[in-house]
């Protein structure tokens, strides 16, 4: 029944006509803007190896991109269900909450990827047409930043179980925002340059609650040391993979809790 | 098949059932009626599962409503049907046979089978969004039919349909009947429960005040409708 459910979510969201649109412009921008992975950029009299930076940038910026639009996608998830009648199709028959729960869950998740693998593949053509190499590398990133969207998608699913969908949106968002602040202004305070510079400031130590916050920013940063093949330097002694795993299982347990004591 | 024991209800500080007990036997035709808020509703969702019982217990077939294993054998008819509008109604009903444990073949020719029950062939292939009531509610009812089930709970099947709906529904649900279904029926349309069923359970304020065969019920010559009539005023004052 969960496979089957995971199947039917896809089949729902692959049948409106504007994902293929939205796919088809994502792919066409990012050809479109294929000069830029090959321009002469100079920074402060220097020239910069332009392909790497720039298809690094663009591959973050199709996560945060995708991160956007699943919380937007998720938040109808539940509501949508119970509006058209289709929760009352599953659950009027032998299955059970957590296969309908996790199903739909899973199946937006895995769509979601897919979205993402396409358009990171997009990016792994352009630098194929421009070196004659294919850095697959990428795709372990994409797959990695792939938990990330996870994270979101449950996140939200979660909370618009008990507050109004665009508020459970926001609310996903703003621990996104939150975590990238915070962990950003980490890794930049952690940097070379400010050690040098400020020792003082990046000796500084860090609040608990930014050592267990949710490591989306890392894992991206992970995702990034992977396509980059160079050193990861995460906070605390925990890897941002397991961080963001452990949230992941806490907010499914959540979900199903919830869920399973949810008046239908 | 259906066994309700003590069954109470509490939605925060309002009993919308309270204490009900009753059971419905194999092949029987149930019928549950009361008036708008009587807590007819909330005994279905009960029985499918959607909702638990504050106290008391819910059974079918010896199991409680709450596990999947007693929607086995099971259709479901909501009042206004809602199919989701982007589906065709075959669409839905391969998505139900499919739920059922029904593929392939099987489930195609289970579909062509209950689409011809309820008169809709030639329309199953349209978006559902372009149904009437009457259609989703013959489509619900084809989807209940799936997979020949044991047990055949309808809340409201007529309820906003036209004269010519109704009729439509009533001789869907007479062709059932007469292949030895067990059918759970909530519905406050008296003519037609009158015409239909075997056994009346009344309900009022959350309370069965009423639950006999329509023969005894309606022994000494008067209607059903006087009959709940009497009832339910009474049991206001």
């Amino acid at each position: 029944m969960f496979i089957k459910i995971i199947l039917f979510t896809i089949i729902d969201q692959i049948r409106v006509k504007s994902f293929y649109l939205l796919l088809a412009i994502s792919i066409s921008l990012l050809f479109v803007m294929r000069g830029c992975f090959s321009a002469d950029y100079v920074i402060n009299g220097q020239h910069v190896e332009s392909l790497g930076h720039v298809s690094r940038i663009f591959f973050q910026v199709i996560v945060m991109g995708m991160l956007l639009m699943v919380s937007m996608i998720s938040m109808k998830i539940f509501s949508r269900d119970q509006n058209d009648g289709s929760v009352h199709m599953f659950l009027s028959r032998p299955v059970k909450r957590w296969e309908y729960s996790l199903g739909r869950i899973a199946g937006t998740w895995i769509l979601s990827s897919g979205f993402m693998f396409i358009l990171h593949l997009t990016i792994i053509l352009i630098i194929w047409l421009h070196t004659n190499e294919m850095p697959v590398r990428y795709l372990g990133a994409s797959i990695i930043c792939s938990v990330n969207l996870l994270f979101i998608i449950v996140a939200v699913c979660l909370f618009s179980l008990f507050l109004p969908d665009f508020v459970s949106a926001m609310l996903s968002i703003g621990i996104l925002c939150i975590g990238f602040v915070s962990d950003g202004g980490y890794k930049v305070f952690s940097s070379e340059i400010l050690t040098t510079l400020a020792p003082s400031i990046a000796d500084s130590s860090l609040a608990p609650w930014r050592v267990f916050y949710p490591k989306l920013f890392m894992v991206q940063a992970y995702a990034d040391s992977i396509i980059n093949q160079s050193n990861f330097m995460g906070i605390g002694s925990i890897h941002p993979l397991v961080n963001i795993s452990m949230f992941i299982a806490l907010l499914i347990m959540l979900t199903l809790f919830i869920f399973y004591k949810k008046e239908i | 098949m259906i066994i309700l024991d003590n069954v109470t209800k509490k939605f925060g500080a309002l009993k919308a059932v309270d204490q009900v007990s009753f059971q419905v036997n194999n092949d029987e035709f149930f019928a549950l009626l009361g008036p708008n808020g009587a807590g007819k509703t909330t005994i279905i969702r009960m029985l499918l599962g959607f909702i638990q019982p504050t106290s008391g217990s819910v059974l079918i077939n010896g199991i409680p409503a709450s596990q999947t294993k007693a929607r086995k054998k099971f259709g479901y008819v909501a009042e206004q049907h809602m199919i989701p509008p982007y589906l065709s109604g075959l669409e839905y009903l391969l998505r139900h046979a499919s739920l059922s444990g029904l593929s392939g073949k099987n489930a195609r020719i289970e579909v062509e089978r209950v689409v011809e029950v309820v008169s809709m062939s030639g329309k199953e292939k349209d978006k559902s969004s372009g149904y009437s009531k009457g259609m989703k509610q013959r489509i619900g009812i084809a989807a209940a039919i799936l997979n020949n089930p044991e047990l055949l709970m309808l809340d409201e099947p007529v309820s906003g349909l036209d004269p010519l709906g109704i009729m439509d529904v009533r001789n869907v649900i007479n062709d059932l009947r007469s292949s030895g279904l067990t059918i759970f029926l909530n519905s406050h349309l008296l003519s037609e429960v009158e015409k239909t069923c075997d056994t009346i359970a009344i309900m009022n304020k959350g309370r069965i005040v009423k639950k006999d065969s329509i023969n005894s019920i309606c022994a000494h010559g008067e209607t059903l409708e006087e009959v709940f009539v009497n009832y339910v005023t009474k049991e206001n004052k």
